[in-house]
């Protein structure tokens, strides 16, 4: 690996629990251990490289949001060691720190003197944080408790990341603000990775783990409990979701489309169908059948560039396969003005028997934000007529 | 202590200064004329109960307008102490949640309390010395010693503040005595009276007042009243236990607050 920036060492965060609260006194005194502790985090050991983007993936309350905080220097681990090499821009709780009652121009201020911004550079800080939070200066010399929610998470977030941090954590701050904003965030983000800074952020967005980070750590009840290659990691714990929520649970949401953002997405999905080989819109395939999976986009303007994932998943949820236009480096986004049709051509159904659905995904043309999904619709079943069992038929001879 | 670490950290600490000076002083409207008034009625009122009411009178100082005086030079630092610790043991409970979230370091929050309630005594000062030399009792030479009395006091409020931030997070309860603590104190501190009102057997008991010493300093040095040697001693005494050893007890302390906040 390149040079490790940001080190753990059996790192553990214990919380002590007292009985009474005089307990704690009595303690601090007489020197006699009077609590009992909770570990939120335990014997975590990982190291990270320079450009390096780490992902941290687990339920809630499994230790995720503490080590983001030991890494962030904004809590001490209690038992083992965590170093960080360079500067640490953490977007843990945006807006953190700013006072309501002082204006835009004084918060951003006090944040660059806390991220330590040398005197010579607080001048061009404080432009680059007006500049990127799109604000104009009239605005910035409002107190921040007249700021719109949107306005308020523009600048904390610019005045988060205008440090040029060597090391970046986040803990799932990527929604901020409107969809313009979203994806000048997340362009910032891309930014960062592809300047060698190292990333560390955490989400419940097993996609976006899955496209952006290097490598993962699955933490399960304060310990690592699978740390590898993203894929690797994401899979074993979506094995763990699934038999938790029972295997074989059948699909619950019902087929209905909903638009992620209600009329404010500049591409939309209109429709979603599976079309047999006469062009009819059907449910029902026989195996190795050809296939058509159809998604009718719906664009207003043709500046704004796209692209389509699809997935297919069987009723317990598995992903049987998915693919997206953006998968293939050389191929340009799409754009549409109007309506279009995608299409997805299979020539042979590769599926057994079973009951599936598909998902839908319309991404920016970094293939990261999405501008809209529809997740477990569209469902089809498959029959084989013929007598190969198991989940896929797989291209085979007999040599006998 | 680099150059550079007292760059930037001077830099967040006055920022944090002018937060904190005009989130209590420019909120509510004529926020710093509030400020003025209530020390002002508290003068008032001490000056009508022990002046016109119980005739107390201040050896070497004639008349109501000689208690009048004496009143105000130990209350100017009173006020200022007294708040500082107060605010102090709360500060960090009450910024907690900026704590968690920020790498912040721990010490400006009490330092910036401490330094604030600097502020009125600074201005009441020199409104102070504006009303003795109309009254002609302005003793210039001895003036020379108010900045080292000053610097004593910033030192016993700095060791103060820091450890009675860290004190306050352990045990809340603490924000809660401090100001009865502090009551009592004031009583106890020759602010109110003159120590020779107090019986001769009982006088050397004011050394145990760690601001005893330094509010007689600062009335020997504003109004040219005579200084006891003990006193003195008393002052520096406690300078060096309360600043010092406050300041160690932060730093030993400080590392247990992890845990809390």
């Amino acid at each position: 690996m390149s040079e490790v920036v940001v080190r753990a060492e059996g790192a553990g965060k214990g919380y002590r629990l007292y009985r009474r609260p005089a307990d704690r006194l009595r303690e601090l005194l007489f020197r006699r251990p009077l609590h009992q502790t909770h570990w939120a985090l335990r014997g975590v050991s990982l190291e990270l490289g320079r450009g390096e983007t780490f992902g941290l993936v687990g339920e809630n309350g499994a230790g995720k949001s503490t080590l983001l905080k030991l890494m962030a220097g904004t809590s001490r681990p209690s038992e083992g060691r965590v170093e960080v090499r360079g500067r640490v821009a953490a977007l843990l709780e945006l807006g953190a720190g700013f006072h309501p009652e002082e204006s835009g121009r004084d918060n951003v201020h006090l944040m660059g003197a806390l991220a330590g911004v040398e005197p010579a550079d607080r001048q061009a800080y404080y432009e680059a944080v007006s500049a990127f939070s799109e604000l104009p200066e009239e605005v910035l010399g409002r107190p921040v408790k007249t700021y719109s929610s949107g306005m308020f998470m523009r600048l904390a977030f610019a005045a988060a990341t205008a440090i040029e941090p060597e090391v970046l954590i986040i803990d799932e701050a990527l929604s901020v603000g409107d969809l313009h904003f979203q994806k000048k965030s997340l362009d910032r983000i891309m930014r960062f990775r592809t300047a060698a800074k190292t990333v560390l952020f955490c989400s419940h967005n097993l996609y976006q783990v899955r496209s952006l980070c290097d490598r993962a750590a699955w933490l399960h009840e304060g310990r690592v409990r699978c740390l590898g290659e993203t894929d690797e990691v994401v899979s074993a714990y979506e094995d763990y979701e699934r038999e938790k929520t029972g295997a074989g649970a059948p699909l619950e949401r019902p087929a209905i489309y909903r638009p992620l953002v209600e009329g404010t997405a500049p591409v939309r999905i209109a429709s979603i169908a599976m079309e047999n080989a006469a062009g009819n819109s059907v449910n029902r395939f026989e195996s190795l059948q050809p296939a058509d999976l159809v998604v009718e986009v719906e664009a207003e303007d043709p500046e704004v560039a796209f692209h389509v994932g699809l997935a297919v998943i069987r009723n317990d949820r598995e992903n049987v396969f998915g693919t997206s236009t953006h998968f293939d480096p050389n191929r340009p986004p799409l754009r549409a003005a109007g309506h279009r049709r995608v299409v997805l051509h299979l020539p042979r159904l590769m599926l057994l028997s079973g009951e599936y659905a598909l998902s839908v995904y319309l991404l920016d043309d970094s293939g990261l934000h999405s501008y809209d999904l529809a997740e477990q619709v569209c469902r089809f079943a498959v029959r084989n007529p013929g007598r190969d069992f198991g989940i896929v038929s797989m291209d085979y001879q007999w040599r006998l | 202590m680099s150059r550079r670490w007292l760059r930037g950290n001077g830099y967040l600490f006055l920022l944090w200064l002018r937060r904190d000076l005009r989130a209590r002083y420019a909120g509510s409207l004529g926020g710093t004329l509030w400020a003025a008034l209530l020390p002002l009625l508290t003068v008032g009122l001490f000056y009508v109960i022990f002046a016109l009411v119980l005739q107390v009178r201040i050896p070497a100082l004639a008349g109501d307008s000689g208690y009048f005086f004496y009143l105000l030079a130990g209350l100017l630092p009173w006020l200022a102490i007294s708040e500082g610790a107060a605010r102090a043991a709360g500060v960090l409970v009450a910024e907690e949640q900026f704590l968690q979230k920020l790498v912040f370091p721990v010490w400006v929050l009490p330092g910036t309390v401490v330094a604030a309630s600097l502020l009125p005594q600074l201005v009441g000062t020199l409104l102070f010395l504006i009303l003795l030399a109309g009254s002609g009792l302005l003793s210039l030479p001895t003036l020379l010693w108010w900045p080292l009395v000053l610097v004593c006091q910033i030192a016993i409020q700095w060791g103060l503040g820091l450890s009675l931030a860290v004190l306050g997070v352990h045990l809340r309860d603490l924000i809660q005595v401090l100001p009865v603590l502090l009551q009592l104190l004031f009583y106890a501190s020759p602010i109110l009276y003159p120590k020779s009102l107090v019986a001769v057997q009982y006088q050397d008991l004011f050394l145990l007042n760690p601001f005893s010493g330094l509010i007689e300093a600062y009335q020997a040095l504003l109004l040219g009243v005579p200084l006891e040697a003990s006193s003195l001693a008393g002052m520096l005494i406690w300078t060096l236990l309360l600043g010092g050893g406050g300041i160690l007890l932060y730093r030993a302390l400080k590392p247990t607050l992890g845990d809390y906040l």
